[in-house]
């Protein structure tokens, strides 16, 4: 109504709300997240007085929470921002200062270590001095470990930290659940009380403090969070509903958060979470703290194994090789982690280097020599494995090579064990096998067209520059002639074996015994021309003229040695020929036809292979013999060795059996046999035992007496077939015919002088070859036995295509060690010309020619430098500096590892300078940063303080005015009582 | 833009907290006397510093080293010049030795005391250092390098040079090895077809002394050139070990002035300047001054005052 009073009362009335209003914005002036409220007046509908309209009064439309949400979302964003940047910052200036520190900085430490090398290098033969490097090693490791201790601790503090973020997010969902929760009950905006709203941006801001969150409003004031920029993913509050938040560590201390961690199907790894303290956090994780375990880590690394390297190099204080120097310790961790040091006997530090050259105190030149060592590149021609690939060493796998006067095969790299190459000759072909400066081992004489081929200046085979031929070692390696010691041979070849035995009943191992050799060739070629004269030898005996066949050579070994052919005392020989059929090849059925040797077989009655057998022995024998073998194969064999005919007539396929002219071979058998020169003598007080059976000397008188009574021993124990024989110059042989070993008891017969065959050597004689060794069906074989010491060039001379197999085992070989067990002789003679001699045998390593302008000479890797004028007959020694324990070569190299790019382009120091300057930049970067984003969150908080924000003045104002609309209302009432009063007392 | 009475107080406060910062920094400063309190304040610099120590230290570990070398110089030195007053005497010996006048026991007096001679000789080729280290073995520092077997010296130790690190780039090396200070002698004998031999420094001085026993007037005469050459190669080795220890003092001079650079860089570039830094400060407290007497007067204006 719009009478006085009520208008009046209605001002009271708003006023008063007003005035609460403002006095509610006073007494939160300091509330934390309260947002101003103002109170906006509406003017009440205008009631109708006729034609006009007369006012009724004001009343609050609504009290105002003043509240821009676009400049709060703004506050709670440059919150995150500002907020990421502060544990980066502190974390990062942390990791900073522990290795920029002068304590700690490990280029000081470094450095100092390199320092110690120094000192060393300059009183190597102290023990102090040794002892003080060991101690700086030390320190140097340790500072490694501290440091990597340390950014262990922060990187566990950090997690630490990123763990607590989950906790206080989760409070805070609930709490958001629980506000939207009571927002739910209200539809609309206006009308849900102010506080609540403010509640619930509180929590929002301190949400984002910890994590950037993205929001939506829904039209009630509820509020969705989502923690991902978008809502699909990651929203931990919806409505009344709060998700947990769970943070998950994987193998490499990787971070990731997890919502609802502990439910199955619920589960959702976040990905890329950013902004607030957790953000920071991450941050400095990824872009600092693994950067710098991992750069930590390479740099001890590399430090190690470069110091390592160089420390194996050199030799210790009595001339050992140098271990490790840097180990890491078993209880694992990272190499930063674990570094410590392995040598703790100062004697072991490896000051000295490997190798020394002395000059002959007595040269009439006076040069000194200096030396170095790089380690050789491998030969250019590939190793022997890469070419003939397998250890098949049938002719069948052979590798085919053209042959163009002299081709380069192969390498036989130094390691090599037992090596044994095949060559299967197509016409005149030979095996040529030296060392790299020319000497040759095996093979024929080079004519001067070959060697000038190979020694060509661009050859590239492996030849050393200035190398010169030599047959001095060529095929003789028994006598003083040998190459290094080394047994070698060509030809064909059989060795006795040692041969486990084993119990018949417990087939356990009982012992090894020696099998006899045997060498047995492949079928004789089917036409073949004569044997040359002395083309070839046996055992180094040359075989007489009368030799033209293999049936001569079987009668030729076979008859007694003459004076002069020991060597082959003890061998027989004999042809062998067996053919095995496969059962399944052969087809019973009556009408099967069978020619052997021209005889056709008679099948009546034979319905089995047994039956085959009996038949064909009984027509063919005695000397063909068929017999089935345990396998199913019949096999048929001539006791003389003579060929064997298959021959089907008209269809071959009833009689399903190879046909053919099979040939025999040739099969020679090495026993241990021994040979008695003489008989000493008085023989009074001297017993002889063979095999444990003692033999009476009673009669014996000379070595003819001898062989009886050894023989009348052993007649009656016939089971040993020990015989005793005297050849026609009066020599006794003693021997087994089983092959089986004879052990010789007593004093009669010193058992170390007695001769023993062992092995059988075909080799070459003059103009021998392997096409000659091919006419008595025997391959030929380069042996190099043992290991080989050196690389050694195999190449092929003859035009052609020549078949090639090998096997050989490759053994781990250090050229350094090898070099140090080697020490040879330089001597220069007449015309600059030089000669490395081996100091052990005497062998003529290399033949060359000095040139005085380089001054300086290389060998296997090693290069020795000459300061001033040679002269002829200078010497110089080389040996592995056993004593030279005042040298301080190696350490040397180890102080000037501080100089050498060894990471990149960078020194380890630099290498360590550039990692820390990284994380400094990072930590700069993010103070300007946190400088700029500090701006920007003040800013916005301005914005927002200047928008919800109360200041008192204006409320005073307020105040004020309020107080004096709600006098001025009251004096509206004051004055409607009194005009009623008149109206009133006017009745 | 309105300000909020919680903004304006909080403002007010942050600009004195950070005035306050600025000067615990400066007085920092000022009582370490370094620009540079952590390493992460300035990495750049610091690493700067790191890298200026780490030369220097290095400088002054290559001057200690050459000093440790040039004392052994000054030993081998010493010895080398005794050796030299030796050789003097045996040259003054011969020559009395090879006066025709004299008679048998006279020559044999001379021997006895070339004798003696001889074997102070010896002893200075073998001579050892302090830590009991042959001074002229080469790198064999224990082993004796002249060893008498049967009346006859050979050398037995090596050539392996010492090798030290110099001041700029490179190494300097040292070689005063036995077979080249106590050096051999080409010996043309006319009486064996003009064969040159290479003869021993003490054959050569054994012989002699047999010479003068014998009283064999061409070998004596043979063993006064001979003496010649042995004097005149340890008068080498020495001129050498003195251009040696002249190139060490050089490097080692260099290294000082060297040092001293980068001394005074690394004064410029950690230390306070003092003067600056106290005007800084001294701006610095008066602005803290000016901001709390500023928050102090107008916090404490308020409508409120005004309101009787």
């Amino acid at each position: 109504m719009s009478d006085l009073l009520s208008l009046g009362a209605s001002g009271i009335n708003a006023y008063q709300r007003a005035l609460a209003t403002v006095s509610n914005n006073i007494a939160n002036v300091a509330t934390d997240g309260y947002s101003r409220q103002t109170v906006s007046f509406q003017s009440t509908t205008p009631k109708a007085y006729g034609t006009n309209y007369v006012g009724t009064g004001v009343g609050i439309e609504a009290v105002v929470r003043q509240y821009d949400a676009f400049i709060e979302s703004n506050l709670r964003g440059s919150l995150s921002d500002l907020k990421s940047q502060a544990p980066l910052v502190n974390y990062a200036n942390r990791v900073v200062d522990l290795m920029a520190d002068e304590s700690t900085s490990l280029t000081l430490t470094m450095g100092k270590f390199f320092a110690s090398a120094r000192d060393l290098a300059a009183e190597p033969a102290s023990l102090i001095a040794r002892n003080v490097f060991l101690r700086s090693a030390d320190s140097t490791a340790s500072s490694f470990r501290l440091i990597a201790e340390q950014l262990d601790a922060i990187e566990a503090e950090s997690r630490i930290g990123i763990g607590d973020i989950p906790k206080s997010v989760n409070t805070l969902a609930e709490q958001l659940s629980l506000v939207n929760k009571q927002l739910g009950r209200t539809p609309l905006l206006e009308n849900q009380p102010a506080e609540l709203l403010d509640e619930r941006d509180r929590l929002l801001r301190q949400m984002s403090e910890q994590i950037r969150i993205r929001t939506q409003f829904a039209n009630n004031g509820e509020v969705k969070v989502s923690l991902t920029d978008n809502f699909d993913q990651g929203v931990i509050v919806e409505r009344d509903k709060a998700q947990t938040l769970g943070l998950e560590v994987s193998g490499d201390s990787r971070v990731s958060m997890v919502l609802n961690p502990y439910s199955p199907d619920k589960r959702e790894t976040l990905g890329s979470l950013g902004g607030g303290t957790l953000g920071g956090l991450l941050g400095f994780r990824e872009q600092v703290l693994k950067p710098m375990q991992e750069n930590l880590n390479l740099l001890a690394k590399t430090f190690m194994d470069e110091v390592n390297a160089i420390h194996r190099q050199g030799v210790d204080a009595v001339g050992r090789p140098g271990e490790d120097l840097f180990t890491l310790a078993s209880t694992g961790g990272s190499v930063a982690q674990s570094l410590g040091v392995g040598v703790v006997d100062p004697q072991r530090v490896a000051a000295a280097s490997a190798f020394r050259v002395v000059a002959e105190p007595l040269n009439q030149g006076g040069s000194l020599a200096r030396i170095a060592y790089t380690a050789p590149p491998p030969a250019p021609i590939p190793a022997l494995q890469q070419v003939v690939t397998g250890i098949n060493t049938h002719p069948d796998a052979s590798v085919l090579i053209d042959v163009q006067t002299i081709t380069p095969l192969a390498t036989v790299a130094a390691g090599s064990k037992d090596t044994v190459i095949y060559l299967d000759p197509d016409g005149d072909q030979w095996l040529q096998v030296m060392t790299r400066d020319g000497r040759q081992l095996l093979g024929k004489d080079l004519t001067p067209t070959e060697w000038g081929l190979l020694s060509a200046p661009d050859a590239k085979n492996g030849l050393a520059a200035g190398a010169s031929y030599s047959t001095t070692y060529l095929n003789d390696p028994a006598g003083p002639n040998s190459y290094l010691g080394l047994s070698y041979f060509i030809g064909a070849r059989a060795q006795s074996l040692p041969v486990s035995e084993f119990d018949p009943q417990s087939h356990l191992e009982t012992g090894t015994r020696t099998s006899s050799a045997r060498l047995t060739g492949e079928r004789l070629p089917t036409s073949m021309s004569a044997l040359g004269n002395g083309t070839l030898t046996l055992n180094g005996i040359a075989l007489p003229s009368s030799v033209d066949s293999p049936q001569d050579l079987v009668n030729w070994i076979n008859s007694t040695p003459t004076a002069g052919q020991e060597a082959r005392i003890g061998l027989s020989a004999k042809l062998v020929n067996s053919v095995a059929i496969d059962g399944k090849a052969i087809r019973l059925a009556s009408d099967s036809v069978l020619y052997l040797n021209n005889r056709q077989i008679q099948m009546a009655g034979v319905t089995s292979l047994s039956d085959l057998a009996q038949a064909i022995s009984s027509q063919m024998g005695p000397n063909l013999q068929a017999s089935l073998a345990g396998s199913g194969e019949l096999v048929l064999s001539t006791l003389d060795g003579s060929d064997i005919e298959i021959e089907g007539v008209g269809s071959p396929e009833l009689f399903a059996l190879p046909e053919g002219n099979f040939r025999g071979r040739l099969q020679i058998d090495a026993s241990p046999h021994y040979l008695v020169k003489t008989l000493p003598t008085p023989l009074t007080g001297k017993s002889l035992s063979i095999n444990g059976n003692a033999i009476s000397l009673s009669g014996v008188t000379n070595l003819t007496t001898l062989a009886q009574a050894i023989n009348a021993r052993f007649q009656s124990q016939d089971v040993q077939h020990v015989r005793a024989t005297v050849t026609a110059s009066g020599e006794l042989i003693l021997g087994t015919l089983d092959g089986s070993e004879l052990s010789i008891g007593g004093n009669l017969l010193n058992a170390n002088q007695l001769f023993k065959a062992n092995k059988i050597e075909l080799g070459f004689g003059t103009g021998g070859s392997p096409a000659e060794l091919e006419k008595l069906g025997f391959r030929t074989a380069a042996y190099l036995d043992g290991v080989m010491p050196e690389d050694l060039l195999v190449f092929v001379a003859g035009v052609g295509t020549a078949r090639v197999t090998a096997a050989s085992t490759v053994t781990e070989f250090d050229t350094q060690a090898s070099l140090r067990n080697s020490p040879f002789t330089i001597e220069f003679g007449a015309n600059n010309s030089y000669t490395i001699t081996d100091k052990a045998t005497g062998t003529r390593l290399a033949e060359r020619t000095y040139d005085p302008v380089s001054r300086s000479i290389s060998y296997r890797g090693l290069t020795f430098t000459f300061n001033s004028v040679v002269e002829s007959g200078d010497k110089f020694y080389f040996d592995n500096n056993r004593n030279g324990n005042g040298d301080n070569t190696n350490i040397l190299r180890v102080s000037d590892l501080q100089d050498e790019a060894v990471i990149g382009s960078y020194t380890l120091t630099e290498a360590y300078v550039d990692f820390v300057q990284r994380a400094g930049n990072v930590a700069q970067q993010a103070s300007l940063a946190e400088k700029t984003l500090g701006v920007v969150y003040d800013q916005a908080l301005q914005m927002r303080e200047s928008a919800a924000g109360v200041n008192l003045d204006e409320e005073a104002a307020d105040l004020i005015r309020f107080q004096q609309a709600y006098q001025a209302n009251a004096k509206v009432i004051q004055v409607a009582g009194s005009v009623f009063d008149v109206l009133l007392n006017s009745l | 833009m309105r300000i909020s009475t919680a903004y304006f107080y909080d403002h007010s406060t942050q600009q004195v907290v950070q005035a306050q910062k600025r000067i615990t920094e400066s007085q920092a400063q000022l009582s370490t006397g370094k620009k540079l309190i952590n390493p992460s304040d300035e990495p750049d610099r610091a690493l700067l510093v790191d890298r200026f120590r780490s030369s220097i230290e290095r400088q002054e570990a290559v001057k200690t080293n050459l000093n440790t070398q040039d004392r052994r110089l000054s030993s081998q030195e010493t010895a080398i010049s005794s050796s030299v007053e030796v050789m003097l005497r045996f040259k003054e010996l011969t020559v009395q030795a090879s006066n025709d006048s004299l008679a048998p026991s006279d020559r044999e007096a001379i021997a006895i005391e070339m004798i003696n001679l001889r074997a102070q000789l010896l002893e200075l080729a073998n001579t050892r250092d302090d830590l009991g280290h042959y001074l002229f073995s080469g790198a064999s520092a224990t082993t004796e390098p002249f060893v008498e077997t049967n009346g006859s010296v050979a050398y037995v130790g090596d050539q392996t040079s010492t090798r030290l690190t110099a001041a700029q780039k490179g190494h300097l090396s040292f070689t005063y090895s036995g077979s080249e200070v106590f050096g051999r002698v080409i010996r043309n004998d006319t009486s064996t077809q003009n064969q040159a031999q290479s003869v021993g420094f003490f054959d050569v001085v054994d012989d002699l002394i047999t010479a003068v026993q014998g009283s064999q007037p061409d070998d004596i005469r043979r063993g006064l050139a001979e003496t010649d050459q042995l004097f005149n190669t340890l008068n080498l080795s020495l001129v050498q070990l003195g251009a040696d220890r002249n190139n060490i003092t050089q490097e080692t001079s260099i290294i000082e002035s060297t040092v001293l650079n980068l001394r005074n860089t690394l004064s410029g570039i950690e230390d306070l300047d003092y003067a600056e830094a106290v005007s800084r400060m001294n701006r610095e407290m008066l602005a803290m001054e000016a901001a709390m007497s500023s928050f102090a007067k107008s916090s404490q204006l308020s409508l409120f005052n005004y309101m009787r």
